[in-house]
């Protein structure tokens, strides 16, 4: 079932696995694909002003290329400053320091020079990093900016992870997104995950630092775009109703902690922000002219305008004898088929983790499997080969499993648009 | 509850993919794959072909199919894999060999029935966790794990033959 409501500022095509629920003594499942994109071409309207500061690691792991390409990507991402636009660079290991002040508007040249003097040394604690990062954004956030923060690192904190967590909860409500960048293997993707989700922002794997410096320009750019921000779904279940599973699948695909508070990020211009909910209805035992599976509350700050929107919505369905199966759009069921490989990687990483080695590669074997059907035979390959080293050795490999995770998320975004 | 006909896990009704094995959910009553008497789907009736020799099929050979009964051959040209299988209508991933010509869906063919695909040089067969099972030479398969194909081998999908021949 597809319906659009064109009401302004947004549009909004609702997506259902089912036109009619049905009359069942045991549960069942409905999916959701919502869409949500601007009115129409919005380019002509100016971008509003981007307060961004890099949080950059140089504990002693970075050394190295790693560093030079941080810095010479730090860079690049100056050339590309709007006059209106904010940008802080702030350094950490064991401690803090504001390297570059987020109003200081330096040249290239000077940031360049500013930047040599990073030395590496100690160990990653990123709760410092995060901190003066965070203290540089709200210097900044004056109003109508779009305020950004983007931690890289290659390493582990540890000890101070739920204060980091609760710095993000304190981020979220100031309306300041995060990105967490990870290089390498050493890093812990499940922390930075939930960090960064928490504000609607994503993390990001990078294996080889080489691909940094394109990765910062394309979100330099797509934060340029930003439409919408702050967008945020409240789902209200009815009785008997279980919002199973979250999932943002464009853009940046990335799963949705934070049970049925939804914190969904920016939607670019030109661009949809698309997200797939699976619920599971308990028992209906009599037909029904209509059954309330949810209410959605939608909140967004609209970047250009400066303006906090609402809306609700409510979703309902009737209920039927025979609800016969309706045709499913393409876009849902492309979503749903890769969320699921998604969560299959998950459980199989899950298996791994407690010691169930065998169910472990029994999934991932059926993930390669899957995976080869869809023509992804590479990100099979490596799913082959983590299965082989569980099997093998009853672990993962650091690398590989990264490798799948961040791999079988990807492959939503090859059904995504880009900005225009 | 349904029951996913690869990896029997027990599922809501209304579940698209199985969550335990990522298979596209069969919930179109109107063509189940058909579930063949236990006679009708071939049991060992030969002794199972040697995997190593001169006879096994790799990419350097010009490989078909043929199904049993026919005259057409359909080469194996250009991809790293194939699904065999039935197509349907509103199936998200289709075969890119539909048997549907055959006869599929009375001889107990699944929608994605089984793998041919490289594995290094060699050419091999995979069982995509039908309901009527793939067997080779008479053999039954494991699902999911991959066994090489030589000339002339005979892969069954349920009572439905094919053979794997070399293009002279």
């Amino acid at each position: 079932m597809t319906s659009a409501a064109p009401a302004e500022p947004f549009v909004v095509d609702l997506n259902h696995s089912r036109t009619a629920l049905q009359v069942h003594t045991e549960a069942q499942v409905l999916y959701t694909h919502i869409a949500v994109r601007p009115p129409a071409r919005d380019d002509a309207v100016p971008a509003p002003p981007l307060n961004m500061c890099l949080v950059l690691d140089r504990s002693t792991s970075m050394t190295g290329e790693r560093l030079d390409t941080a810095r010479s990507s730090a860079v690049e991402v100056i050339r590309l400053l709007r006059p209106q636009d904010r940008f802080g660079l702030v350094t950490f290991s064991d401690k803090a320091e504001l390297l570059i002040p987020s109003d200081a508007h330096l040249s290239p040249t000077a940031a360049n020079s500013r930047l040599s003097e990073i030395q590496t040394s100690g160990a990653t604690e990123i709760l410092k990093g995060l901190r003066a990062g965070m203290e540089e954004v709200r210097r900044g956030a004056v109003g109508g900016t779009i305020d950004h923060l983007i931690l890289i690192t290659d390493g582990r904190t540890y000890g101070d992870e739920q204060a980091c967590m609760d710095l993000a909860d304190e981020a979220a409500l100031e309306g300041i997104e995060i990105t967490a960048i990870g290089v390498g293997e050493a890093w812990n993707d499940i922390f930075l995950d939930a960090l960064a989700a928490k504000t609607g922002g994503q993390a990001v794997y990078i294996e080889n630092i080489s691909t940094l410096n394109r990765m910062l320009k394309q979100k330099f750019r797509e934060l340029g775009l930003v439409y919408a921000d702050q967008i945020s779904l409240v789902i209200d279940t009815a009785p008997g109703v279980m919002l199973q599973s979250s999932f943002r699948t464009s853009p940046a695909p990335t799963p949705l902690p934070g049970g049925t508070t939804l914190r969904l990020g920016s939607l670019f211009s030109g661009t949809s922000l698309s997200l797939l909910l699976q619920f599971v209805i308990s028992t209906i035992p009599e037909p029904l002219a209509s059954f309330e599976v949810c209410t959605m509350h939608f909140g967004a700050h609209l970047a250009q305008t400066n303006m906090h929107l609402k809306s609700s919505l409510a979703l309902s369905f009737p209920v039927l004898k025979e609800a016969a199966p309706a045709p499913i759009s393409g876009q849902l069921l492309t979503a749903a088929r890769s969320v699921n490989l998604y969560h299959l990687q998950e459980k199989a990483l899950a298996d791994a983790r407690s010691g169930d080695s065998e169910l472990g590669t029994r999934r991932l074997n059926r993930l390669a499997t899957q995976l080869l059907e869809i023509g992804q035979g590479e990100l099979a390959q490596s799913v082959i080969a983590e299965a082989e080293a569980l099997a093998q050795d009853h672990k993962l490999t650091e690398r590989g499993q990264k490798r799948v995770k961040y791999g079988t998320r990807a492959l939503l975004e090859a059904h995504a648009e880009g900005p225009r | 509850m349904i029951t996913c006909q690869r990896c029997k896990a027990s599922l809501f009704l209304g579940t698209l993919f199985c969550p335990e094995c990522g298979l596209m959910v069969d919930e179109d009553a109107a063509s189940p794959t058909v579930s063949l008497p236990v006679d009708e789907v071939e049991e060992i009736t030969t002794k199972p072909r040697q995997t190593q020799g001169p006879a096994m099929l790799t990419r350097q050979d010009a490989i078909a199919v043929r199904v049993m009964g026919s005259t057409v051959a359909i080469p194996l040209r250009g991809q790293q894999d194939y699904i065999l299988g039935r197509a349907e209508p509103t199936q998200a991933i289709l075969p890119d060999i539909d048997l549907n010509r055959y006869g599929a869906h009375e001889k107990g063919v699944s929608r994605l029935h089984c793998h041919l695909r490289y594995e290094g040089d060699s050419l091999m067969v995979v069982d995509l966790g039908s309901a009527n099972g793939t067997f080779l030479n008479g053999t039954r398969l494991t699902p999911e794990r991959p066994m090489p194909l030589s000339e002339n081998d005979t892969i069954s999908l349920g009572s439905l033959k094919v053979q794997v021949f070399r293009k002279v």
